[in-house]
């Protein structure tokens, strides 16, 4: 009964709501989906979702993959006190780990910077952590080598700062 | 400026520098500080917000330096202590907005010729301060030098029997502090401590019987208990 009354209220949840990228895609999902984004749950609160809501600093390839996640992680809150939910958490986490190794590394940046415009603060959460997970115990070499960072010391500049944090370079 | 404006433009897209500094500072904050330190050599982007003040709350912490006791001549005949900030990592304590300590010599406790650092715990820090008049007395200062903000211990009554002072201080578990003084009587017995807790601003005396004639033991603080 209790999972019967939850899908009615995903399936069911209220109006459909479209999401325009900005390239131009439609992403039609509910609202109980879409408003994982706090960004756009401000919205729908204040009635401005109507014409659609434009994101024009996410591309549709990026709102595609965010869209994937809050359709997975919409039954998330709506299941509460479902005896299944035990292995649908298992089942997101290996959505959630596949969604982030897979991903290169300009694709995972984007994907922070839309998680974080849109205020999906689990999903921001998650990319985050899957970039301090690839920094651990990295060089500084390694790091600009990982992720693009122009090194702009001069050799004496760079060897000065060495200096001063000997200690962490120690094992 | 010019080299600055080079600097930026040199930076490549689709790599972490896209990313605003909130977002670096966010995913540096799950990192070890040891990790973090060594990132200062990365780029000047990433020294230069690792050390930002802003920044530094959300950042592990590591060891920046110490405060030590400077002495120098107040005039021909008389001494004066003032506590010196030195910083282990060097090179920064000339920029104002890089300053771990803004006051590094306290100068912010008003109506004090002398300073002696006596103990510190987790960002505060236990002073004995001598006052400019009259100048055969003191107090005890508890400051925090990062927000210089401070208040004077009561006075601590059986003065005379202080052997130790010691500052016990963990925000985790509670904004206040409590401060510890261990009396001994003349042959060197602790006759007991006075507690100092900032919740009530006063001092409590505890006797429990550790008074040891033979080995004159210092009770260890381990735990404020709450």
């Amino acid at each position: 009964m209790a999972a019967a009354a939850a899908e009615a209220t995903i399936d069911g949840g209220g109006k459909m709501i479209i999401l325009i990228s900005a390239d131009g895609k439609r992403f039609e999902v509910t609202e109980a989906v879409a408003s994982q984004s706090q960004l756009i749950s401000n919205m729908i609160e204040d009635d401005c979702t109507e014409n659609g809501v434009r994101l024009p600093n996410v591309d549709g390839d990026i709102l595609t993959m965010v869209v994937d996640y809050c359709n997975m992680h919409a039954g998330d809150a709506a299941a509460d006190g479902d005896t299944t939910k035990a292995s649908s958490t298992e089942e997101l986490k290996k959505f959630d780990a596949e969604l982030v190794q897979a991903l290169e590394n300009p694709v995972l940046f984007k994907l922070i910077l839309a998680a974080n415009f849109l205020n999906i603060k689990s999903l921001l959460d998650m990319t985050c952590q899957r970039v301090a997970d690839m920094m651990s115990g990295k060089t500084p070499e390694q790091m600009r080598e990982t992720f693009s960072i122009e090194n702009d010391f001069t050799p004496e500049e760079e060897a000065a700062i060495r200096q001063e944090n000997a200690w962490a370079f120690d094992d | 400026m010019a080299m600055e404006l080079e600097r930026a433009t040199k930076k490549r897209r689709g790599g972490i520098d896209d990313l605003p500094d909130d977002l670096i500072v966010d995913i540096l904050s799950r990192l070890p500080a040891k990790s973090v330190c060594r990132f200062k050599c990365v780029s000047w982007r990433w020294r230069r917000l690792i050390y930002h003040r802003d920044h530094r709350k959300k950042l592990p912490h590591t060891l920046s330096g110490f405060i030590s006791r400077y002495c120098g001549p107040l005039n021909d005949d008389e001494l004066v202590s003032i506590p010196h900030f030195d910083s282990i990592d060097g090179g920064e304590e000339d920029e104002e907005e890089h300053r771990l300590v803004p006051d590094p010599s306290l100068s912010f406790l008003l109506g004090y010729m002398s300073i002696s650092p006596k103990d510190c715990c987790n960002g505060l820090l236990l002073c004995l301060c001598c006052k400019n008049s009259p100048r055969d007395e003191s107090d005890y200062v508890v400051c925090n030098p990062a927000t210089q903000r401070w208040i004077i211990l009561p006075e601590i009554d059986d003065y005379d029997q202080l052997a130790t002072i010691l500052l016990c201080f963990d925000p985790a578990l509670s904004p206040y502090f409590h401060v510890f003084a261990i009396l001994e009587d003349a042959d060197g017995c602790i006759t007991g401590v006075e507690i100092f807790s900032s919740e009530t601003g006063r001092w409590s005396h505890r006797e429990n019987g550790w008074v040891d004639q033979d080995d004159h033991m210092l009770p260890m603080v381990l735990q404020v208990q709450h």
